[in-house]
């Protein structure tokens, strides 16, 4: 069955196809909400409120680029409108004392993905969810603030500060690891 | 940009693509989350276009009609004749359905027509003698009589002119094909045809202005429900998931008899008694089963000595056909327009429930194991109402008329519910959505 097929079916109600549809990208789509999740649970409940939103609007998609783009986007907004009511502004979590990494790139490298969710999954919620806009997305700080109706300065904060986070934990493992 | 900096570059690189299992109950858990509304609502959208043209199509069709029936010769057969009617009005009426000259033999014999126009023939034509009447026969005496009248002045031609006349014009109605033969005979041109022309304008007497007819339905069909299972509290929504991944919807049917009241300008009323039956299937399994019996081990003395505990693991599965049955009185206001054997009628109303019935099996809200419910037992797990109120109903019927007497029709329809179905003290709200495709036989009673 093409994609058009299946998101022809989904506008009618087909639920063969509708199960299709996810059986397609519902592990995609779950490495997305584990990124945007601080657990399994959470991750879980966005990837089925962000279906439900999929599949209601689905008539709304109008085969400009690609469906599985359309999907992660809703995804993702899901994901921010399940934080949009808290204020990362009341996250300070002592980050400012942290000190500036030197790791040099290829520690990064022999991290493994369930590594480095995990240490995504740490990250307060508003250092988690720009990391993610900006270093995995690829959104700019701009978008970022329109997207989280915040600065854009204070979007940029927020990602220096995920950084720092991130690479410290990221020491600490390499400490341990030796 | 993130790519720049190597810890970003080294997330992006490894997470962008990362994949997870889903596990496979989120599907079904999502699809019981969805509301039937948003369901409808996309159906909605897809057909819309469908739609638009069929609504389209009954408008011009509708315009057509009601054009037609201010322009067209309206056919007498479908309008009671007045009993009280003018002589004109029954001949048409009798010239419809038996042969013309009967009818004028039979106008003789009550008025002595026929010696009338002997007398009359004899000042005329007296060489003319031989009168049967015949239909062509009239029309070509009735020419010369019209000539005459101006120059005799009695009363006696006056009347048989009349009823000669009327002879014609009956003549003209029960065989417009006589009329090419007619028209090539001597004197029989204008004079009759005037008198066509009379009868035309006599036939609408009746129409819009009698009684309303009462018509006898039956129908069956089958009928596809759509079910929202809405948790009254929060901590009760996996329950609703686990009741909606366990039950699905089957094919339901429904029968109803009603009385229709239509009036002669297509205002309609109509009630009666439909039945509706919903079925559903109730499906658990449980790989996990545990099974624990004890067993009391008794001495001679009836003294209980040990218990012997057998734990038996393994795959349950209990599979129902629940059964959902009601009873209710449809109150439906419609409007009926015809053309020619077609009938089309849009209908509106509520149907008042008047017994729920149900019997079978779901999860319980409490351990979420399989348990039975029933109208009929007491010992069963209360949830479901004994009514449930009234539902808003509409449909479009349509009608082909078999004869002058008796319709078969078709009509989908839409009833939903606004109730639940559920009692308050049970845990969930459902609601019905119900649509049927009914095939029927209608018949005239009055």
């Amino acid at each position: 069955m093409t994609e058009r097929e299946l998101i022809e079916g989904c506008m009618r109600e087909d639920r063969k196809c509708q199960q299709e549809v996810f059986r397609r990208y519902a592990s995609k789509m779950m490495g997305v909400c584990l990124r945007y999740a601080r657990h399994q649970m959470e991750a879980e409940d966005l990837l089925q409120d962000a279906f439900i939103k999929v599949y209601n609007n689905i008539s709304k998609f109008e085969y400009k680029g690609s469906f599985e783009g359309w999907i992660r986007r809703i995804v993702v907004n899901t994901a921010l409108k399940n934080y949009s009511k808290k204020s990362f502004t009341y996250e300070q979590i002592g980050v400012e004392e942290q000190p500036e990494s030197s790791a040099p790139p290829e520690v990064y490298a022999h991290l493994h993905e369930e590594e480095l969710l995990k240490l995504v999954a740490d990250l307060p919620d508003g250092y988690r969810v720009v990391f993610n806009l900006y270093a995995i997305e690829g959104y700019s700080h701009k978008e970022i603030s329109e997207m989280l109706g915040c600065q854009e300065s204070t979007s940029r904060s927020q990602l220096v500060k995920a950084r720092k986070l991130l690479q410290s934990q990221i020491l600490k493992l390499q400490k341990i690891a030796v | 940009m993130s790519q720049k900096h190597p810890l970003d570059d080294t997330f992006r690189r490894k997470l962008r693509h990362y994949e997870a299992h889903a596990p496979d109950a989120l599907w079904q858990q999502l699809d019981a989350k969805r509301s039937w509304q948003a369901k409808f609502s996309n159906r909605f959208r897809y057909y819309k276009g469908g739609l638009a043209i069929a609504a389209t199509v009954v408008l011009a069709l509708s315009v057509f009609i009601l054009n037609q029936d201010t322009n067209s010769n309206v056919e007498l057969g479908f309008f009671p004749i007045d009993p009280e009617a003018t002589t004109t009005q029954r001949i048409i009426a009798e010239v419809e359905t038996s042969d013309a000259t009967q009818v004028v033999s039979s106008l003789s014999e009550e008025k002595n027509i026929v010696q009338s126009k002997n007398s009359i023939d004899k000042k005329l034509t007296p060489t003319q003698t031989s009168h049967s009447l015949t239909v062509n026969e009239t029309k070509e005496t009735a020419a010369p009589v019209i000539a005459v009248e101006t120059e005799t002045t009695t009363e006696l031609i006056t009347s048989s002119q009349n009823e000669l006349e009327d002879v014609a014009s009956s003549a003209v109605a029960a065989n417009r094909a006589s009329f090419a033969s007619f028209a090539t005979l001597p004197n029989a041109t204008a004079a009759p045809l005037a008198i066509a022309d009379r009868a035309t304008e006599l036939k609408c007497v009746s129409f819009k202005t009698g009684k309303p007819r009462w018509y006898g339905e039956l129908s069956t069909g089958v009928t596809s429900s759509l079910r929202d299972l809405q948790a009254r509290e929060g901590e009760f929504i996996p329950y609703a998931r686990g009741r909606a991944a366990t039950e699905s919807a089957q094919l339901s049917y429904n029968a109803e008899a009603r009385l229709s009241i239509v009036s002669p300008s297509g205002f309609a009323f109509r009630t009666g008694l439909n039945y509706t039956q919903l079925n559903e299937q109730f499906k658990y399994i449980n790989d996990d089963e545990t099974q624990l019996t004890i067993t009391e081990v008794q001495d001679d003395n009836g003294q209980i000595i040990s218990r012997d505990t057998i734990i038996v693991v393994g795959q349950r599965r209990v599979e129902t056909q629940n059964r959902f049955r009601m009873i209710d009185v449809p109150l439906v206001l419609g409007y009926e327009l015809s053309h020619h054997k077609m009938t089309f009628a849009f209908n509106a109303g509520m149907y008042l429930n008047l017994t729920y019935q149900q019997k079978g099996d779901f999860i319980s809200p409490t351990d979420q194991e399989p348990v039975s419910f029933s109208s009929d037992s007491r010992d069963a797990y209360p949830a479901y109402k004994s009514q449930i109120g009234l539902g808003w109903y509409g449909s479009i019927g349509m009608y082909y008329r078999m004869n002058a007497r008796t319709h078969v029709y078709l009509e989908p329809s839409l009833r939903m519910y606004t109730q639940s179905s559920t009692i308050e003290e049970y845990p969930l709200k459902q609601n019905y959505v119900l649509g049927s495709l009914n095939v029927g036989l209608r018949r005239v009673i009055f």
